[in-house]
């Protein structure tokens, strides 16, 4: 049988023939644009991150985004000049519902750049060390703070704390961690009884090279699953937070404040409501439908 | 079966532990004068040297912790900064509704998901199918309090045939106590008007709580199934030629519904997070406005309740729903690896 | 024609990849005739499983896919072209299959008891029976594998059960109640060598009391040997020779089915064979020509052209080669499908 005239650079481990890496990369590619969603999220994480980054030079009113009054033009419909209307103060919906993306994407970054890093070693500790004291000392922990339903235990410690940004990413990132040690727990538990890492043990490699090198590789896939869907989570949080008055003080706008607020001029303003809406919408869409290709994409289940 | 109910009520009381130290630590570690906060800046330096002795504040922080803890385990909570009274006459009062809702809310989330998921599934990749896949990803993004807004938007002011605020619409007065329950408690004392009223009350918020967790394990279930369908027992079992009603109850359904219940066992536990902003949209007279507005005033005493119930009744949920799975797979009734 | 109990005529069956069809199997001619014992013999990946699977049309219809041409006819009806309750029919009182893992093929919440008793209960033989009677037809099954203890084993779930003992009961299943033909598809694969013997007679006995006719899926040519009639040799999703048992040990002619025997180690001596040179064909570009071509040492300028028809080289001794035709007398057409046989 022809191999493609790829060569045997850089086999990846998986059963018993090995694949090449372009093969590889063409079976992603192949798996994750089956599902036409995916590709769809692709497109919409995109857009908000565009969105994020860009915001202050694609916004027809950035001023709009501190603090602004203008009662004059204030409580307009949708229209020509202001696309998803004003609010009761005056400010452009469209422009403040764009900059929500920055804070939401910001926050996503920061508590998953700080939580799964920790979760994820605690996790590949635990695992490895599975039945010591070590084991047991941090799996408690873990349980201990996933006994109280997430958004309870985030909104108690921001709301202890001062209300603001940097808070409740605080109080998000505590509370996250723990679902990334579970996973990767799991997974450790189960990879740490296969082969390869009995004969890594065998020829005297370093507890931390099989923990990093053997282990860690293989809970890549899952971690970054679900990573792509968490980023859809935290956003979801931040706004439940903000919902509430924390996280992003006015006049600085975030989802779930714009949300709040346009409640109490419903349903004669709705737009101050449905647009932000639709903007958490969308990104929370974005990233699961991205979340899942990935999913799809590393399953090994396949065809 | 006897001995991992026992093991997983002790582990859970020595988590439940670890919760009450990690929620105390949260609420003392209060930035800020806790007198002060509790009294406002305007009390007198007497009355907040009255309170510091009352929350043992003078003290070192474990030895309040386990003097808390003791009045705790003797039902004391303390008392709510906010309404002035015991924490558990507050929280005697607000559950109920919130059980209530919950409750519902669950009823909706099994309905559903079994309904659409079971349709989906048999139907697969047909329009039927497509439907419950799209429906799923929209209830992922559509968090419970923007179905909310969106319900309260609807009926509240559009389509005005459902109430939407409050428990009972007024000038009807609740049942008598029996419950706190009020459709329970209506129907038991016969007074069905209110039951009724009640129920469709519940309506809108338990609906805002159970629409993104239905359509979500909906799917979990459809997956299920359709993952199972090509395994070889489904091919063996089929190619005896049993009825193919029999082989989707009970050959394929019955090791299916495993997953889907641990889903929706997670989703149940998380409409109590969840229910935090319904109840506050809705204006629920719930446990979980009333947490809200003690986290947001910072009542101490309060939350430490808040959460610590909140916490233990989790802790319930997630035993009932593992003991559902036990019943349901014989493998992890018996401890198989 | 009326004798014979099955007959795959001209029978493909494609799989839909990611990379197109993969022609799994290739235009296979194969029969058996009541009361007789039929092996088939091949490596992994050639498609026995494939074939027998679809006898029953238990393939996912979604990524299996049968072109035009090809036909299962079970005592003259064509399988494939069946309606749902002939189907039903044929699944409980013409075939039945044993599956090659006996660790998955039992539904892990079911007990035992349950799963054969749905099996009786459905078969449309026992109208007539009640729930007693039933279990006791089923305890009677259990004892027939050799297994004692009948009332503990219904109420146990498949986990509780070694591997050899749920295989035991597959076998129960598919002969609680009479059938035609048997399917056993490398029932023992999975086993200890020391159970495969035991069960393989165990099995034989089984099927000649019953007097039903049996398809025995193999890779070894060993059991083989001890168990069948007669012998078809797959490779590639194509046969390649089928002759009698007795003819193909002491006259074995496709260049693969002696490559297969060369790989026996001898006992007196001669060391290890050198196994046989090249790979199984990429199905989804199978060459077109003979599928063995590529590995062939005698492969001739047509063999790659051309697929070889199975030519009848002595009485009952059909082979896919034009090297052997090359040297017999043959009254075939050539080319293409191959004849009756």
């Amino acid at each position: 049988m022809e191999n493609g005239g790829n060569s045997t650079v850089h086999t990846k481990k998986r059963g018993l023939f090995s694949i090449s890496a372009r093969e590889n990369r063409r079976i992603y590619k192949y798996k994750f644009t089956r599902n036409k969603l995916s590709v769809f999220g692709l497109a919409l994480v995109a857009i908000s991150i565009f969105f994020a980054v860009f915001v202050k030079y694609i916004v027809p009113f950035p001023e709009h985004i501190g603090a602004f009054v203008d009662y004059g033009n204030a409580s307009q419909p949708p229209n020509l000049i202001y696309w998803f209307g004003t609010d009761n103060m005056g400010r452009d919906v469209f422009s403040r519902v764009i900059y929500c993306f920055r804070g939401a994407l910001l926050m996503s970054i920061v508590v998953l750049t700080i939580s799964v890093p920790i979760g994820t070693l605690l996790g590949l500790i635990a695992g490895y060390y599975q039945g010591t004291k070590i084991d047991t000392v941090i799996m408690r922990l873990t349980d201990v703070f996933l006994a109280v339903p997430a958004l309870i235990l985030a909104l108690c410690i921001a709301s202890i704390l001062k209300p603001n940004m940097m808070n409740s990413m605080l109080a998000v990132t505590l509370m996250w961690w723990p679902w990334y040690t579970r996973l990767v727990y799991g997974q450790t538990i189960s990879i740490a009884k296969e082969y390869f890492v009995k004969n890594a043990e065998l020829i005297g490699a370093s507890k931390l090279h099989i923990m990093v090198k053997e282990i860690l590789p293989n809970c890549i896939s899952p971690i970054s699953t679900k990573m792509a869907l968490d980023v859809g989570w935290v956003i979801l949080m931040g706004a439940s937070l903000s919902f509430v008055g924390l996280g992003e003080q006015p006049p600085t706008p975030a989802f779930g404040q714009m949300i709040s607020d346009g409640a109490a001029y419903m349903p004669d303003l709705w737009w101050m409501t449905i647009f932000p809406a639709l903007g958490v919408v969308f990104m929370i869409l974005g990233f699961n439908f991205l979340g899942d290709g990935l999913r799809d994409m590393f399953d090994k289940g396949g065809h | 079966m006897l001995k991992l109910i026992v093991r997983r009520l002790l582990l859970g009381i020595l988590v439940l532990l670890g919760t009450s130290v990690l929620i105390f630590i949260i609420a003392r570690v209060v930035p800020g004068d806790v007198a002060t906060i509790a009294l406002g800046s305007r009390a007198t330096d007497a009355a907040k040297e009255a309170l510091r002795e009352e929350l043992y504040l003078n003290d070192h922080l474990p030895i309040q912790y386990v003097k808390w803890l003791g009045d705790v385990l003797q039902g004391d909570f303390g008392n709510s900064f906010i309404t002035k009274r015991a924490v558990v006459q507050d929280v005697k009062q607000f559950f109920p509704a919130t059980l209530e809702l919950i409750i519902i809310s669950g009823i909706f989330i099994v309905i559903g998901t079994f309904t659409l998921g079971i349709l989906a599934g048999k139907h697969k990749n047909s329009p039927m199918d497509g439907f419950v896949r799209l429906m799923s990803y929209i209830g992922i993004a559509l968090p419970a309090f923007v179905v909310g807004i969106l319900l309260l938007l609807l009926f509240g002011y559009k389509f005005q045939v459902i109430p939407v605020l409050g428990r009972l619409s007024a000038g009807l007065a609740p049942p008598a106590h029996i419950t706190g329950l009020y459709v329970v408690d209506g129907i038991l004392t016969g007074n069905f008007t209110v039951a009724w009223n009640a129920f469709i009350h519940l309506l809108p918020p338990a609906f805002a709580l159970a629409l993104g967790p239905l359509v979500q394990d909906a799917r979990v279930l459809r997956s299920s199934l359709v993952d199972n369908s090509s395994r070889e027992y489904m091919v063996v079992s089929t190619s005896y030629g049993l009825p193919s009603g029999l082989l989707a109850r009970r050959y394929l359904l019955k090791p299916s519904a495993a997953s889907a219940v641990t889903v929706m066992g997670l989703d149940f536990s998380a409409l109590l997070g969840q229910a935090f902003l319904v109840e506050k949209i809705f204006n629920w007279p719930g446990i979980s406005r009333y947490g809200i507005n003690a986290m947001l005033n910072k009542d101490l005493n309060a939350i430490c309740a808040v959460v610590l119930i909140i916490g233990f009744i989790y802790f319930l949920v997630n035993m009932v729903v593992d003991l559902i799975i036990a019943a349901l797979d014989p493998r992890i009734r018996m401890g198989v690896k | 024609m009326g004798n014979q109990l099955l007959k795959l005529e001209n029978l493909s069956i494609w799989y839909n990849t990611y990379r197109g069809y993969a022609e799994v199997v290739d235009r296979i001619n194969m029969r058996v005739t009541h009361g007789e014992k039929v092996g088939l013999v091949g490596e992994s990946g050639c498609g026995k499983t494939t074939t027998m699977k679809t006898i029953l049309r238990v393939l996912d219809p979604d990524s299996a896919y049968i072109p035009e041409g090809g036909r299962i006819l079970f005592k003259g009806q064509d399988v494939l072209s069946m309606d749902k309750g002939q189907l039903q029919r044929l699944r409980r009182k013409g075939v039945s299959m044993i599956s090659q893992s006996p660790m998955s093929a039992l539904n892990p919440v079911l007990t035992i008891g349950t799963q054969l008793l749905d099996i009786i209960k459905y078969s449309g033989c026992y109208e007539n029976a009640g729930k007693k009677e039933m279990v006791e037809i089923a305890k009677e099954a259990i004892t027939s594998v050799m297994l004692s203890d009948p009332e503990r084993i219904m109420n146990s779930y498949p986990h509780q059960l070694s591997g050899g003992m749920r295989q035991r009961i597959c076998i129960a299943s598919s002969l609680v109640t009479p059938k035609d033909l048997l399917i056993a598809d490398e029932p023992c694969t999975a086993l200890d060598v020391t159970i495969q013997d035991q069960i393989h007679r165990m099995l034989n006995e089984l099927v000649e009391e019953k007097g039903c006719s049996l398809i025995m899926i193999t890779h070894s040519l060993g059991v083989a040997r001890e168990l069948v009639d007669r012998i078809y040799i797959m490779y590639g999703g194509t046969i390649v020779e089928n002759c009698y048992t007795k003819d193909l040990f002491e006259n074995p002619s496709h260049p693969y089915t002696k490559g297969l025997m060369d790989c026996v180690p001898r006992l007196y001596g001669g060391g290890l064979s050198a196994g046989i040179y090249g790979y199984i064909p990429d199905y989804v570009q199978p060459p077109k020509g003979c599928r063995f071509c590529p590995r062939c040492a005698e492969a001739m300028d047509i063999c790659r052209e051309q697929k070889p028809p199975l030519y009848e080289i002595e009485d009952g001794h059909y082979v896919a080669c034009f090297r052997r035709y090359a040297g017999k007398h043959s009254d075939t057409k050539g080319g293409g499908a191959g004849h009756e046989q």
